[in-house]
């Protein structure tokens, strides 16, 4: 479904990205996890082209990229197959909610208005906020920014959402509703690539998980594998610091 | 004494200088706003050669007066575009004859200067988040700025334009120099029947004031109308 080969990715001299292979089938939550500055951001970023990386093919349902050489059009396509979920919302000030949801449908798409709106206020409805139609984004909690940030990437039924840190930049409190509406799509079937520290999350959602490290996978395994049973010595220093430091939390 | 009598008098004639006062001003506002976002964009994306000759201009308009600006565009222009239309083989011949359009030319292309400046400020303001959000949903480039770039930054840009208005507006008196008969001329004008320049002065000061503050009040309307925009 997407097959990523041999991605590299340099910033001036640090290479943040060094060869990823990675493959994710449909319907499949893939979780990928790592310390910060492991480069896990910018894989997801340059599957959507926010970043160009330098090298490398991308296979995504039936379009075929190399990074190299790709141009406008073959980047606008494998935008309108994808869709991304920011940490920090980037919800369009400018726009209403159900603006915001039925932009890609209607200027990106060419969708007639009609039909765009009836779809967007059905993603919205399913998300919790069918009284928040008209709102503008400095109106609506970071939670309700992040579920129409949510709704904005489900309306395009795309082949792939992926979804950056998504509840990094919400309160605690809020955190619960986003993740709860992030596995019911799981379970629907929405094929998902998610970078978390939400370890709980991850455990219970993923269909598979890839820790990346110093910009290359070094762990590739369904979340039960992984969590209880790390091959690789990385991964069980990275689990043993986030047990260490939830236990260092509760002591405080 | 001040001749009250007179300065009342000469009211209605200083005022018809006003639709060619407000003409020149939305006129070159309304043409420089384009223009100035694409100065802005150009500098920003640092386009080749485009930014470097932009910022050369910016920087020519920011740093002469607009007194000079206004004598040199209206003396050399014409005789500068005659040989060139002669040097191809064209018969055509301007001169001064059309201040008012000189006039016009010269305020475009001093307000783009500035606007450009504050256009480019202001999009620089608005998250990039902004534009990659655009561009995920498939917008293209273009559609990212047009749709949701620039309308914010002309939000931030607001109260900067307010200044450039009036700056324009209070310029234009400058305009009668090349004989643009505006406020500030038929003042002058007005002045001259009775050499009552004190009086006629005083008219010319308060109906500047009068537009100038009409201008401020349309943007505080706008500014309080796209309020909503701003995240909070």
């Amino acid at each position: 479904m997407i097959e990523l080969n041999n991605i590299r990715k340099a910033f001036g001299d640090n290479q943040v990205l060094r060869g990823i292979d990675f493959s994710c089938n449909k319907g499949e939550t893939v979780v990928i996890l790592g310390a910060s500055g492991s480069g896990k951001t910018t894989l997801l970023r340059c599957i959507n082209f926010l970043e160009k990386a330098d090298a490398g093919t991308m296979k995504l349902a039936d379009s075929y990229v190399d990074f190299q050489k790709a141009g406008k059009k073959e980047i606008l396509d494998i935008r309108k197959k994808t869709a991304f979920v920011f940490q920090a919302h980037n919800l369009f000030n400018n726009k209403t909610v159900l603006e915001n949801v039925t932009e890609g449908l209607i200027i990106g798409r060419k969708m007639p208005k009609t039909e765009a709106v009836a779809i967007a206020r059905q993603a919205l409805d399913k998300v919790g906020l069918s009284d928040k139609y008209d709102f503008y984004p400095g109106k609506l909690s970071g939670g309700q920014q992040q579920r129409v940030g949510i709704a904005r990437a489900v309306v395009t039924n795309p082949e792939v959402i992926l979804f950056d840190e998504p509840t990094s930049a919400l309160d605690p409190e809020l955190v619960g509703e986003t993740l709860k509406l992030l596995a019911g799509l799981s379970r629907e079937g929405i094929t998902m690539i998610v970078v978390t520290h939400e370890m709980a999350f991850a455990k219970a959602i993923a269909s598979k998980v890839v820790f990346l490290e110093g910009g290359e996978i070094v762990e590739e395994a369904p979340p039960g594998e992984f969590f209880e049973a790390p091959k690789t010595e990385r991964a069980k220093k990275f689990l043993a610091m986030f047990e260490y430091e939830s236990v260092d939390f509760l002591n405080s | 004494m001040l001749d009250f009598v007179f300065a009342w008098e000469s009211l209605p004639q200083i005022l018809r200088g006003v639709p060619v006062t407000l003409l020149i001003t939305a006129t070159s506002m309304i043409v420089a706003m384009p223009i100035s976002f694409l100065i802005a964009l150009a500098r920003i994306n640092r386009v080749p050669v485009v930014s470097q000759v932009f910022a050369v201009y910016v920087s020519f308009i920011r740093g002469t007066p607009l007194l000079v600006q206004i004598y040199l565009l209206y003396f050399s222009l014409p005789r500068m575009l005659n040989a060139f239309f002669a040097s191809i083989g064209f018969g055509i011949s301007l001169s001064g004859e059309n201040p008012l359009g000189y006039a016009i030319l010269i305020f475009i292309l001093n307000t783009s200067g500035y606007l450009a400046e504050t256009f480019r400020s202001a999009i620089q303001s608005v998250p990039s988040g902004q534009m990659e959000a655009a561009l995920s949903a498939g917008l293209t480039t273009f559609q990212g700025y047009y749709r949701v770039v620039i309308p914010q930054a002309l939000v931030v840009a607001l109260p900067s334009m307010c200044n450039t208005v009036q700056s324009i507006l209070k310029g234009t008196s400058l305009a009668f120099v090349i004989g643009v008969v505006e406020i500030m001329a038929e003042g002058k004008l007005a002045a001259a029947y009775e050499t009552r320049y004190i009086e006629a002065y005083l008219v010319v000061f308060v109906v500047y004031l009068m537009v100038c503050l009409c201008i401020e009040k349309m943007f505080s309307v706008l500014e309080n109308h796209f309020k909503r925009y701003k995240v909070l």
